[in-house]
């Protein structure tokens, strides 16, 4: 409250998040190019009370100093939680790689986030802000965060399952220019209860810089947000590709990404084991407090739906392709 | 080791899904995760269901074409692996479920049959140690806050 007063007072912003309204509340504009972009595809203007409201506010912009941390260094743990600030109604984390501060207030569905300096992050805070109080509250409303890509047709969602450098982010983005659409590239919502559904969080991307080239219908500048970390760009795809992103499609198939030695792509039959060893490790090393609770989910997802195997070709012009035709070829696709 | 002896996950830093037949393990702590070959899951099943080392040992025998000396050892191998990669402890006190009771026996053999005999295997995968945040933060400036070095945005 005292950095909204200072700054001129809150601004706020609302987003439909697998199907529930997340109000984020900025205390100026300046914060605000840092945080919303990935959201910008699933804004709303709706007049509903929202959800979850997240406070996001620095003290870089601001000029207001966070008070002194409750907690002394030893409290701070491995994925980030702080010993002592977890129960049944708060989390508490402090992300290692960024020192960014994530609290959840589980009974009155608000959220704080502060970092020390918005405009001095890594670059996958630009690209997936929040995701620990997204994936918490999330959590809590039958929605899993999963760590995977999303690409499909309206009525056939298929899930990307794989670590870095599995090439699923290129083939998330090799999508974009084809008869499919797009969700996600490295994270999305599944729902826990029910028929299983994907939901788009965030319109971005991240590619190796050496691998641009292979994208040449993500060439526009207002796409490529030139921050590099680690020889990765950031891209922000909602403004060129917005008929491209979905909010959401109905889960149908995991696929695994492999990088393979031929020139064709294929795609063959995978099991429900590694359906689950692609989604599992990755999705709860990154989420902090994720456990038994989010394995027990992506298990439920793994079993749900069957898996393949994408083993992708060097000739990357086939691999949108075959995933058309895969879905084109499937019976539980056609509408 | 004691033939009484029981152990039990080492959670709340060890999870783990039974699927099918196949287990992922999963350790937090260290950032590895496993799976195990079927007479791994079958020795898995009954250690996790609070059962002593010495049933073990006789259920791998009455399930496997195995004699009770290599069913020992490669048990008590098997065992030992698990403790080193710290997903299992000893138990303390009694066993936490069912006492030395079978887990349902397979069905689709029946009794006289035994399966073929393949040394206990525990697979061990790193590759996701690099996106756990091992190290937690020590470097806090003096508000407690964390003071590490940002790179500039371009």
């Amino acid at each position: 409250m005292v950095a909204e007063v200072s700054s001129g007072g809150p601004i706020y912003k609302n987003y439909c998040i697998g199907d529930y309204t997340i109000q984020l509340r900025f205390p100026n504009q300046e914060i605000i190019p840092y945080q919303v972009p990935p959201f910008e595809h699933l804004i709303t203007e709706t007049e509903q009370d929202p959800d979850l409201v997240i406070y996001i506010w620095d003290s870089g912009t601001t000029g207001v100093p966070m008070p002194p941390a409750p907690w002394s260094s030893s409290d701070y743990m491995a994925r980030g939680e702080v010993r002592g600030y977890n129960d049944s109604r708060f989390n508490t984390a402090v992300h290692g790689g960024s020192d960014v501060l994530s609290i959840l207030d589980k009974k009155s569905n608000q959220a704080i986030w502060w970092a020390r300096d918005v405009r001095h992050l890594p670059t996958w805070e630009y690209g997936s802000p929040m995701v620990y109080i997204l994936s918490w509250w999330m959590s809590r409303h039958n929605r899993q965060f999963i760590h995977a890509g999303a690409v499909g047709k309206s009525n056939c969602g298929i899930l990307l399952a794989g670590k870095g450098g599995s090439g699923k982010s290129m083939t998330a983005l090799l999508c974009l220019n084809s008869d499919l659409l797009y969700a996600s590239d490295d994270y999305c919502l599944v729902n826990t209860a029910g028929s299983p559904v994907i939901y788009s969080i965030y319109s971005s991307a991240k590619i190796h810089e050496k691998d641009i080239h292979k994208l040449s219908h993500i060439s526009d500048k207002n796409v490529i947000q030139n921050i590099m970390d680690n020889e990765k760009l950031l891209l922000f795809l909602h403004q060129s590709f917005n008929d491209k992103i979905v909010k959401n499609f109905p889960l149908k198939y995991i696929f695994i990404p492999r990088i393979c030695n031929a020139v064709d792509t294929s795609i063959t039959k995978a099991t429900p084991m590694d359906a689950l060893k692609a989604l599992a490790p990755s999705t709860i090393f990154q989420l902090s407090r994720s456990g038994q609770k989010t394995f027990q989910n992506i298990t439920n997802i793994a079993k749900a739906v069957p898996g393949y195997f994408l083993n992708l070709g060097s000739d990357i012009s086939q691999i949108s392709a075959s995933i058309s035709d895969f879905i084109e070829n499937k019976q539980e696709c056609v509408s | 080791m004691s033939p009484h002896e029981h152990y039990r996950i080492n959670s709340p830093g060890v999870i783990h899904e039974l699927f099918d037949n196949e287990v992922v393990i999963i350790n937090l702590d260290s950032g590895n995760y496993y799976s195990v070959n079927e007479i791994g899951l079958e020795i898995w099943k009954r250690l996790i269901n609070g059962m002593s080392l010495k049933k073990i040992i006789s259920s791998v025998v009455d399930l496997y074409d195995t004699d009770e000396i290599n069913a020992e050892n490669t048990v008590h191998q098997f065992i030992k692996e698990l403790s080193e990669n710290e997903i299992i402890v000893p138990s303390e006190g009694a066993p936490p479920t069912a006492v030395d009771s079978d887990p349902s026996p397979s069905e689709e053999l029946a009794p006289e049959i035994k399966r073929p005999f393949i040394s206990p295997q525990l697979k061990i995968y790193t590759d996701m140690q690099e996106l756990l945040l091992l190290d937690p933060i020590h470097e806090v400036d003096e508000t407690g806050w964390p003071s590490r070095e940002k790179e500039p945005v371009n």
